[in-house]
């Protein structure tokens, strides 16, 4: 037991609705184990967060490691600012001076609350996550069918599953109107995010942001979504507008043409275009841009053009977590010598930019005043992750197998992206 | 700490310092912490002051300057050398945020100080959540 290592305030601030409409109690926990037993039909978010998540705030109260947090540990073990570090900060928790600054936290008394009243509170949720469901046009290779209708279809047809997954609960009129007059109920909400599939082109994202418009919460609320960098809606951008601060996030794994394989079937060129748009139209409405990156073992040896292009750009590069799932994607998978190079790189582009390089550790990753220097950090937490990391280039024949499945259907080779890389997929079986 | 109610059974407090000194010549001075008098005297040394505060409560230090006469002395001064809190130091970084009410109406911030008058720092809020503010740490989020 540690409360320092293991104590988070998300469950005081914040819940999930996944893309079935179940509640989750976190959308940094690791789904291998999400309890799915409550959705939106069923029951309010209310009822959900208050008495729900009961028994996991007495858990962190306790001071145990929940396994549900493990995505988070990891980060704090490579220094990556995880969720359960930016989730204490929000209430003022700061990790380097915890037992100090966690009796100063602004949320002392919800804490004493809930830890007489067995993990009990009165609050409601001021930061959600919304999953609209898997409407999406691309087919990331990383991806998963209930992320993605477009990946769904191709497995179903590469025979890698049996059924597409169930309708989302954006699909249902009667559900999406439950969830809007739910946010309207609640007290203090400060922050939506919406993800898709690809959210700006989910029918349901529009009617959802024209709702929080029309009832007068977008003007007390942030609004952040994720989008894919390959479609524009100029009807979402004047919406957008009328939101008290927009927080963009935009998903690329690299600037060169390995984005357009792992990102399929986007092209890296028109990403480019649209990227250049997102900026332009963001410094004109004071809207906070990230870079949402997810690094797999195809792309983290291009990481630093996307590092690169942040730092030119002073934008601030972000990923949820290192990647769990599919395990044989994960950077863990390199073989050593490859890991070495990558290190190599990514060790000499933090030395072109040590100028920048500070000790404390920057949890407050969306302050644009730090971003130079949040993306060094980022880049040492892929430092620390390749030297760190448990070998596990035993799952390189099933990421090859994988990606030759993927491969037959949509006509492309891995070797036209990364042909330094064709001695580790043939030995693997390519 | 093993668990939230172990954290709320142990004391803990804040570690205050202040170190004053004397430029030139002895002025006469006065010092309050949190409206208590900790000294009254000419400074014709260095002052330290060291204490424990309670980790909640508002800080209040009050540094007072009296009887310089401008026409036989203008170049003496009190200098605040050393201002910190659990071993963050307040000075220079956040001088801007003490109230230097002095007789010829010098308002920049600055920790010489050589006029009549007195300087204040106020904290009124808990020390973490102050610091979290002034060192931009992003939202800090209150219960509805």
């Amino acid at each position: 037991m540690s409360l320092e290592k293991h104590f988070c305030s998300s469950p005081w601030l914040h819940m999930r609705i996944n893309s079935a409409g179940e509640y989750e109690v976190c959308r940094w926990a690791d789904s291998k184990y999400i309890n799915h037993e409550f959705n939106l039909a069923a029951k309010s978010p209310i009822e959900f967060f208050q008495k729900d998540m009961a028994a996991f705030r007495s858990d962190l109260l306790a001071g145990n490691n929940n396994p549900l947090c493990n995505r988070c540990h990891q980060m704090d073990q490579h220094r990556k600012p995880s969720g359960r570090l930016r989730q204490l900060l929000k209430v003022g928790v700061d990790q380097d001076n915890f037992d100090k600054t966690l009796k100063s936290s602004t949320y002392l008394d919800k804490f004493r609350s809930s830890s007489e009243a067995q993990g009990l509170t009165d609050l409601h949720p001021i930061d959600w996550q919304i999953d609209l469901g898997n409407y999406c046009n691309s087919a990331c290779v990383f991806c998963d069918p209930v992320s993605s209708s477009k990946l769904a279809t191709e497995f179903k047809k590469l025979k890698i599953i049996d059924s597409v997954p169930q309708k989302s609960w954006t699909q249902d009129p009667a559900l999406v109107d439950k969830f809007i007059q739910s946010v309207c109920t609640l007290n203090n909400i400060q922050y939506m995010h919406f993800i898709g599939g690809e959210t700006l082109i989910t029918p349901a994202f529009k009617h959802i942001i024209k709702a929080l418009i029309s009832n007068g919460v977008s003007k007390s609320i942030s609004l952040g979504f994720t989008t894919n960098l390959t479609v524009w809606d100029d009807e979402l951008i004047e919406l957008f507008k009328q939101f008290s601060q927009i927080h963009v996030g935009l998903s690329i794994e690299s600037m060169d043409p390995i984005n357009d394989y792992v990102r399929y079937p986007s092209q890296i060129n028109q990403v480019k275009t649209i990227l250049s748009r997102w900026l332009t139209v963001s410094e004109e409405n004071n809207w906070l841009v990230q870079l949402r990156i997810t690094p797999t073992c195809l792309t983290i040896d291009s990481l630093v053009t996307v590092y690169s292009y942040a730092y030119e750009h002073d934008l601030s590069v972000e990923s949820c977590n290192f990647l769990s799932r599919p395990e044989f994607m994960r950077p863990s998978v390199l073989p050593q010598t490859i890991r070495d190079s990558i290190l190599k790189s990514l060790e000499s582009w933090i030395q072109t930019h040590s100028d920048r390089i500070k000790d404390n550790q920057i949890i407050n990753t969306r302050d644009p005043n730090v971003a130079k220097q949040h993306i060094i950090q980022d880049a040492e937490s892929y430092v620390n992750y390749l030297k760190n990391e448990p070998d596990e280039s035993y799952r390189a024949p099933a990421l090859v197998e994988y990606l030759k499945r993927l491969e037959s259907n949509r006509g492309n080779s891995i070797l036209d992206y990364l042909p330094q890389y064709e001695e580790f997929f043939r030995t693997s079986g390519y | 700490m093993k668990n939230f109610s172990e954290l709320l059974a142990t004391d803990l407090q804040l570690d205050f310092e202040l170190k004053l000194e004397p430029h030139h010549s002895p002025l006469s001075v006065q010092v309050w912490m949190n409206n208590n008098s900790i000294y009254n005297k000419l400074l014709d040394k260095s002052f330290t002051y060291a204490a424990r505060l309670n980790l909640l409560g508002p800080i209040d230090l009050k540094i007072s300057v009296q009887g310089k006469d401008y026409n036989l002395d203008n170049q003496s001064a009190v200098l605040i050398k050393t201002f910190k809190i659990d071993d963050f130091e307040i000075l220079p970084n956040w001088t801007q945020l003490a109230i230097y009410d002095n007789d010829h109406n010098y308002t920049d911030p600055t920790t010489h100080l050589g006029f009549n008058g007195s300087w204040q720092y106020l904290i009124p809020e808990p020390f973490y959540q102050w610091k979290h503010k002034i060192t931009g740490q992003g939202w800090l989020l209150t219960p509805a």
